[in-house]
């Protein structure tokens, strides 16, 4: 027998572990995203609990208790108490009824659209198709803003509105309210079930229609029993994802509804946390998470239920579209009115009031370009135009810091995700890291923001409070917008699998050369959308920093607010005609460099 | 009865394309014929106007007495009313039904009544021995039993002609072997008239009463197996069935060899530009024994690979590769100089537009 001589001594073994974690350092990888994202995603969550049920110390006194002892009172406030009506059940309402006209609306329009721009012989269907994504690229907000300076009326102070100018009053309802944020939303929505009825009409395979007309079936037969039915799961999900926006948005109900007190779930939400009343303020970001989690399940069982429904197609090539004939020209007006609604028209408003001293007057005189580079605007306090004003650059540039840093952390959290899934594929850690990662998905936005505040208002532990500093910011978006991050370095290093690394690793080359020369050159494209898409959406969101970003710290789109706020109204839209032109540069950009479009970030998972 | 002929057919697609050229051929009661032919040769394209899914540009599809398609008379009928039954290649099983619902959706749209559609289904469910999946959904079955579903939902409507768009192909090696006799049995068994659709010249060769080789949309030949694979049309057939593929010979390649090989085929061989001969034709002897009364050349072997049931060696002749096959053992090794000999029966001549000359 062998007298086994190594030596096993602890020094020995801790040296071989150290040696072997130089030598591939996943397992720390794995163990620091555990560890980060576990605080991060979970955090949030625990603290609005934490908060919601302890007494806080503004209200210790009137409570007669100490601060930080369990306590019901906030639950019963929102709940069951003389201001739950307005402060709740009211918005509480409102908010539903609005998402459930919002969806009605938003999917018969994307139904209609995707009908005739897949299934018919409509002309220009490509153009009308890119068109119809416009509005999905602009921010949310932008339909309400373009509302605001169209119908604007003297109950707001600041310049006027355009049907103002032009001699008639816009009543109230028209205005603001109910209506306004309804169909703002619906023109902002639409291309959410646009999209996903039109790539559901497109997978369904044409053979499986052809199928049912060879065993005898006609034309309105197959379109019954066998269209249809491969449907419903587009029709759920889009619902399902238009009412968790409609539910998470802040923008739109905060422009068109605040000035007549028109309140709903997520600018009740932002009333609390402005009355400092924390603990209300959780209450009420645990309701419209817990919603927004119920209703994000339910979209997830549909997506699943999808699945089975997308059939590879044998041969691809025969399109069968149906003919229009006579109503090719009604169609074809439709399409322009919706593309003229949805995109000609609110921008062509935007664009028209920045160089307009008054809007609604079009004539030459009334032509300036003060609210782009005028210095001392009489009309606006003797504000400069946007281009030369220190506030609007400031917040710019604070925009592009942010965002660009957000960008980089989510990519690369993403594509660490991606590999230690893929290298530890089956264990629980990367089963683990992928239903963290997901999770910010199903959370409403307005909600997200409000409960990173809760987390980061005070010290905790060995961390420190990020109130009032980029880093908070930072922290959120990567977090928020992790999901779609993950989603695709996941997918890109599931493509490359473990071989090409393995390769390396064989001919000797240290993790460090693994990493960044085999794996991250193969993946560059895969990359960068996983880059370019954090920056867009990051460049564009309020409703998420709405809470976060303190007056030190502006973004332009809570730039936009502030003027908006001030009733500078042609100040807001130059600031917002910046961030759609900077977008839409930048998803031009990204289609060309990678081919695909912004459409691959649109489902969770 | 199940009589289907189709006269001077032409598809033209939008940019004018055409993907089938005066297609005319005929087709017996109960015959098995397969479209053969490569990718983008028009085969499906044939196969879907039959069924009626494609509308042809002109031409005429008879079923018996009926019109199917005439552009001169501008009937059609509709695919529903055409009795067929079509298999895709993808199967096209309706994910959202059960593989019951799927064979019996058909039935009721033919309204066949109750009783007899469950006896009908049962039958089909039997013939096609996929017996306790009746409940399952596609997504739950394999790829195999999918197929099998795709034909019973087919076969449970008695179709007068069975039309199979490259059913196989989405099989994997031994399935496809599988169903390929299955395919045989049932045809054999059901006597439709059975129109296949493939790419693969052994499916072809090995399922058909006949085959209509097809390229760039014209018919290229039509005839049985053996007539295809012996007396090709031309050089296209000639190297589209069989494999290891034709050895061809021209004066540019091996001038030597094809100056001898005319030689030797004499006169008729006067306006042959190419000459071909299949691998098993050729005999392979040590370099002395030479037969005289064969066309035969000098080479040497440059590559010996054994299959199992045969031995396909490669020889080098006047520089040009040329693949034999043989069924006894070879006595050679590689490098080893021998002679080749050919019936010259066993030569195809191709003129200068590549037509064979008899």
């Amino acid at each position: 027998m062998i007298k086994d001589t190594r030596d096993r001594s602890l020094a020995t073994v801790a040296r071989h572990r150290l040696y072997r974690l130089r030598h591939d350092p996943t397992p720390i990888i794995a163990f620091v995203l555990v560890v980060a994202l576990t605080y991060l995603v979970l955090g949030p969550l625990l603290a609005l609990l934490s908060e919601g049920f302890r007494v806080q110390f503004r209200d210790a006194a009137r409570l007669n208790s100490t601060k930080g002892s369990l306590t019901t009172y906030y639950l019963q406030r929102v709940f069951s108490s003389p201001v739950s009506t307005s402060m709740f059940w009211q918005p509480l309402q409102r908010t539903l009824v609005m998402s459930l006209v919002t969806l009605t609306g938003s999917v018969l329009l994307g139904f209609i659209l995707a009908w005739i721009l897949v299934r018919t012989d409509c002309p220009g269907s490509d153009f009308f198709s890119k068109m119809m994504i416009l509005p999905y690229i602009a921010p949310s907000w932008t339909f309400a803003l373009a509302w605001i300076t169209l119908f604007k009326n003297r109950r707001i102070a600041g310049s006027m509105g355009i049907m103002e100018t032009l001699g008639y009053s816009p009543p109230d309802w028209l205005a603001y309210g109910f209506f306004p944020i309804t169909v703002t939303l619906i023109f902002s929505l639409f291309p959410l079930s646009f999209l996903l009825f039109g790539s559901s009409l497109q997978s369904v395979d044409v053979q499986l229609e052809e199928s049912a007309r060879m065993v005898g079936a006609r034309k309105e037969v197959v379109l019954r029993t066998i269209v249809m039915p491969m449907l419903l799961p587009a029709l759920m999900s889009s619902g399902l994802l238009i009412i968790s926006r409609t539910i998470g948005s802040f923008g739109t109900p905060y422009l068109l509804g605040s000035p007549v007190r028109y309140t709903l779930l997520s600018t009740s939400l932002y009333g609390a946390v402005q009355r400092g009343e924390q603990g209300l303020a959780s209450i009420l970001t645990l309701v419209i998470v817990l919603i927004g989690m119920a209703v994000v399940s339910i979209d997830i069982f549909f997506v699943k239920e999808a699945r089975r429904f997308v059939t590879v197609s044998g041969k691809g090539s025969f399109q069968n579209r149906q003919k229009l004939g006579i109503l090719k020209v009604p169609a074809v007006i439709f399409l322009i009115v919706v593309l003229l609604l949805s995109t000609v028209l609110p921008m062509a408003t935007l664009l028209l009031s920045t160089v307009s001293i008054r809007m609604g007057i079009f004539s030459l005189d009334n032509f300036t370009l003060d609210y782009w580079i005028g210095t001392s605007i009489s009309q606006l306090a003797g504000i400069s135009g946007i281009l030369r004003n220190p506030d609007v650059i400031r917040s710019a540039w604070n925009s592009v810091r942010i965002v660009s840093v957000v960008s980089v952390i989510a990519g690369g959290i993403g594509t660490f995700i991606g590999y230690v899934s893929v290298r530890y594929s089956r264990s629980k850690v990367a089963g683990y890291l992928k239903q963290l990662s997901f999770l910010p998905y199903i959370i409403p936005t307005i909600g997200f923001g409000a409960a990173y505040l809760t987390l980061f208002a005070v010290r905790r532990g060995p961390i420190p409070s990020l109130y009032g500093t980029m880093a908070l910011i930072i922290l959120a978006m990567s977090i928020k917008y992790l999901p779609f991050a993950a989603r695709a370095g996941t997918a890109a290093m599931m493509q490359l699998g473990t071989e090409p690394e393995e390769a390396a690793m064989i001919s000797g080359a240290p993790w460090r050369q693994r990493f960044f020369k085999i794996v991250v050159p193969i993946l560059k494209k895969t990359l960068i959308t996983g880059i370019v898409l954090p920056f867009i959406s990051g460049m564009k969101e309020l409703t998420l920093v709405i809470f976060l970003a303190t007056p030190g710290i502006e973004l332009m789109t809570t730039q936009v607010l502030r003027y908006i706020d001030y009733g500078y109204t042609q100040l807001a839209n130059a600031v917002t005609v910046v961030i759609i032109f900077v977008i839409m540069i930048l998803t031009l950009l990204l289609q060309k460099v990678t081919g695909s479009g912004i459409t691959s970030g649109l489902r969770g998972n | 009865m199940a009589e289907i002929h189709i006269r001077n057919l032409v598809k033209k697609f939008q940019g004018n394309v055409t993907a089938v050229d005066s297609l005319s051929l005929s087709i017996a009661d109960g015959e098995f014929v397969s479209f053969l032919g490569p990718s983008g040769c028009g085969k499906t394209t044939t196969l879907r106007m039959l069924a009626g899914l494609e509308e042809p540009t002109s031409g005429e599809i008879l079923l018996d007495d009926h019109v199917l398609f005439s552009s001169s008379t501008g009937e059609y009928t509709p695919p529903e009313k055409r009795g067929m039954g079509l298999v895709f290649q993808s199967y096209a099983l309706w994910p959202h039904m059960t593989v019951w619902e799927n064979i019996r959706f058909g039935l009721i749209q033919q309204k066949v009544p109750k009783e007899e559609q469950q006896e009908r289904i049962k039958a089909v469910i039997k013939l096609l021995q996929i017996e306790g999946l009746e409940k399952r959904y596609s997504f739950q079955i394999s790829g195999g039993q999918q197929q099998r579903v795709a034909l019973a939902r087919m076969l449970a409507l008695r179709p007068n002609t069975l039309l199979l768009d490259e059913p196989l192909s989405n099989l994997d090696a031994q399935l496809r072997i599988e169903m390929r006799s299955e395919l045989k049995r049932l045809h054999e068994r059901l006597r439709n008239t059975t129109i296949f659709v493939t790419h693969d010249q052994l499916e072809a060769m090995t399922l058909s009463t006949r085959i209509a080789v097809m390229r760039d949309g014209k018919l290229q030949q039509y005839g049985t197996p053996m007539e295809i694979y012996r007396k090709p049309a031309n050089l296209f057939v000639a190297k589209f069935v069989g494999s290891p593929p034709v050895n061809i010979i021209t004066e540019e390649l091996a001038p030597q060899l094809f100056a001898s090989a005319q030689k030797h085929l004499g006169r008729r061989a006067a306006h042959a530009r190419k000459i071909a001969f299949r691998p098993e034709s050729m005999v392979i002897n040590p370099p002395t024994d030479a037969d005289d009364r064969r066309w035969h050349m000098k080479g040497s072997v440059a590559a010996i690979l054994p299959t199992g049931p045969e031995w396909i060696l490669q020889i080098e002749s006047e520089s040009v590769l040329l693949f034999a096959r043989m069924d006894t053992e070879p006595k050679f090794s590689t490098g080893d100089n021998c002679t080749i000999s050919i019936e010259s029966e066993a030569m195809l001549m191709f003129d200068e537009a590549e037509a064979r000359l008899d």
